[in-house]
């Protein structure tokens, strides 16, 4: 193995150990400068769709490649796109990226190879199956889509025209999930009983007395509200807070959820399929700026009997955990620590003695880029990302209708219930369409 | 909320919220969160009532909430019925539903827009789509 950094490219370095890879858990200060420079013709030319909160960490990591250049941003606001630009510039030490306020000018760009969709949830879909249609590989921020037609529709596009899709559900991309998830695959507990997810509850909070305000300059308030029914601008519910409105996103069910189920659906083998029953009883605001659920309780039953259970957490901490309850006992897993019933489990966990291996990727990003170049489905791919994320829209159309539903998988349909069918997918003010 | 109402209570409810609508003074915000309710329940009945709003470009978005999951024939025939009296980006969004909807029988129209100079580049791409969308659905 060639240990020089000054003449090691990046996917050289990955391979190399795992030094490598705790090096490159930091690459926004490991300037890709220190592995030498990847001939323009071989980078991956990539733009970003919404360059706010989220996209931070993902334009760090991706500056600190040497096989990536950032091309272009788009923001409908003018501060996050500006401040954007002048990272990129700053980090190439050039004045080459181009930024956008409308998305659809920068996907028409022939010179980009793939695009990051970091807008809030109520765009996923729309941006990236507009940038799919244009050609781009696309990395969609998680929740993969509002809803489950979205997700299906962003599918059908990814295949249709034969694009790479990855969804920002990461942890997919740790080997302490990863391990996990094979363990429970391998039958590493015995016959699984039950799953607990347990997601932080709301970190914001907004109630009856805010009121509309004046739109800010530089912020095309209509096209961030895109497909959404008109709402006048109120900084509450704008940037972040966004989470907590049903009409741009789904809450904790989505903003933490989608992580830990993503994990549950892949322990289970779930991938390409989900839950035949889910019953919740959530809590949701009768009043105020926010209509997501305050308290999260669903349960989902699965065809092979395991019952998956998610619900909000109030012991302050701020990060979820997925726990594998099965004849020998529990493991639990989070962003912070594997625990178990019995220290012994967690050591067979790492053993990976199971026959049966799922793949694997040591770092999210990397895979992607990876797949971009040898076509191949990335670790979380889209259809994946779908999947776990109607889950999510499982449970809480179950939690609004206070009722259990049942779910045919196959069909991506509910049965006998013409309601909670609507509730897959909802209107978009014109002129947008998943069309 | 009406979607956990039981199925005997909501003809009621829609006839409730379809009188609303229909009430001198009634505003944008008030129209839409009618039309919102209504997309979980509404029937046929609904066609007459907001097949005018449909028409309307200041309320054919919300005529869209409340029809756009009603699977009945004549929300297919309101839509059609819209499609000439619409222009720009309403226009646009009624044919995004109709592409959602598979509606067949609005092939013969779509496809005039798509090859009408007069029609806007955006309303005739919009056109374009809906039909390969409906023709690979047949």
């Amino acid at each position: 193995m060639n240990l020089n950094l000054l003449s090691l490219n990046r996917r050289e370095f990955l391979k190399g150990s795992a030094a490598a890879s705790a090096v490159l858990a930091m690459p926004a200060i490991l300037p890709s400068r220190l592995f030498g420079q990847t001939a323009p013709s071989r980078q991956i030319t990539v733009g970003f769709i919404g360059v706010g909160n989220i996209a931070q960490g993902h334009m760090d990591t991706l500056l600190g490649f040497n096989d990536v250049k950032i091309l272009a941003v788009s923001d409908v606001d003018r501060a996050h796109r500006e401040a954007a630009v002048r990272k990129i510039n700053g980090s190439y030490q050039n004045g080459d990226c181009a930024q956008y306020g409308d998305f659809r000018e920068m996907v028409a760009r022939r010179d980009l190879d793939a695009v990051w969709v970091c807008t809030p949830d109520h765009w996923h879909a729309l941006a990236a199956i507009a940038a799919i249609r244009a050609g781009k590989d696309v990395y969609v921020e998680k929740p993969l889509t509002l809803t489950i037609r979205e997700g299906r529709e962003l599918v059908n596009a990814a295949r249709q025209f034969k694009r790479i899709a990855q969804t920002g559900t990461q942890q997919r991309s740790s080997k302490r999930f990863h391990d996990t998830a094979e363990f429970i695959r391998n039958d590493g507990l015995g016959k699984l009983e039950r799953i607990e997810v347990l997601i932080p509850a709301n970190n914001k909070y907004c109630g009856a007395t805010w009121t509309a305000e004046p739109v800010p300059a530089g912020l095309d308030w209509d096209m961030w509200l895109g497909p959404a029914p008109w709402s006048p601008f109120t900084r509450q519910g704008c940037h972040y807070n966004f989470r907590f409105n049903l009409d741009y996103a789904a809450g904790q069910v989505t903003n933490w959820g989608v992580h830990y189920i993503d994990i549950a659906q892949w322990a289970l083998g779930m991938d390409e399929s989900g839950p035949l029953e889910i019953e919740g009883h959530g809590e949701f605001p009768g009043t105020g700026l926010f209509s997501t659920a305050t308290k999260v309780d669903f349960t989902c039953r699965y065809a092979s009997g395991v019952m998956l259970r998610c619900h909000t957490r109030y012991d302050g901490v701020g990060d979820g955990n997925v726990r594998f309850f099965g004849e020998k006992g529990w493991v639990d897993v989070s962003r912070s620590a594997s625990t178990a019933s019995n220290p012994a489990l967690l050591k067979e966990i790492n053993a990976r003695a199971g026959s049966l291996k799922i793949a694997a990727s040591s770092n999210h990003h990397d895979n992607f880029l990876s797949c971009i170049r040898s076509r191949a489905r990335p670790i979380s791919d889209v259809e994946t990302g779908h999947r776990t994320t109607t889950v999510c829209n499982l449970g809480n159309i179950a939690m609004q209708l206070g009722r259990k539903v049942r779910w045919n998988p196959e069909r991506e349909e509910f049965i006998d219930d013409p309601i909670a069918n609507r509730m897959r997918h909802r209107s978009m003010r014109a002129p947008w369409s998943l069309v | 909320m009406v979607a956990n109402a039981e199925p005997a209570q909501r003809p009621a409810m829609e006839a409730k919220l379809l009188e609303a609508l229909t009430r001198p003074g009634v505003t944008d915000v008030g129209r839409l969160f009618v039309c919102r309710m209504l997309s979980l329940i509404g029937s046929a009945r609904c066609v007459p009532v907001l097949a005018p709003l449909l028409a309307n470009p200041a309320t054919a978005d919300a005529a869209r909430y409340a029809l756009d999951g009603i699977p009945e024939p004549a929300v297919d025939e309101a839509y059609r019925g819209a499609l000439a009296t619409l222009s720009g980006s309403a226009k646009i969004g009624l044919i995004g539903s109709m592409a959602l909807r598979g509606d067949r029988q609005a092939s013969p129209a779509l496809l005039a827009i798509q090859q009408n100079p007069a029609e806007s580049a955006e309303v005739r791409a919009a056109a374009a789509r809906a039909l390969g969308r409906i023709n690979a659905s047949t």
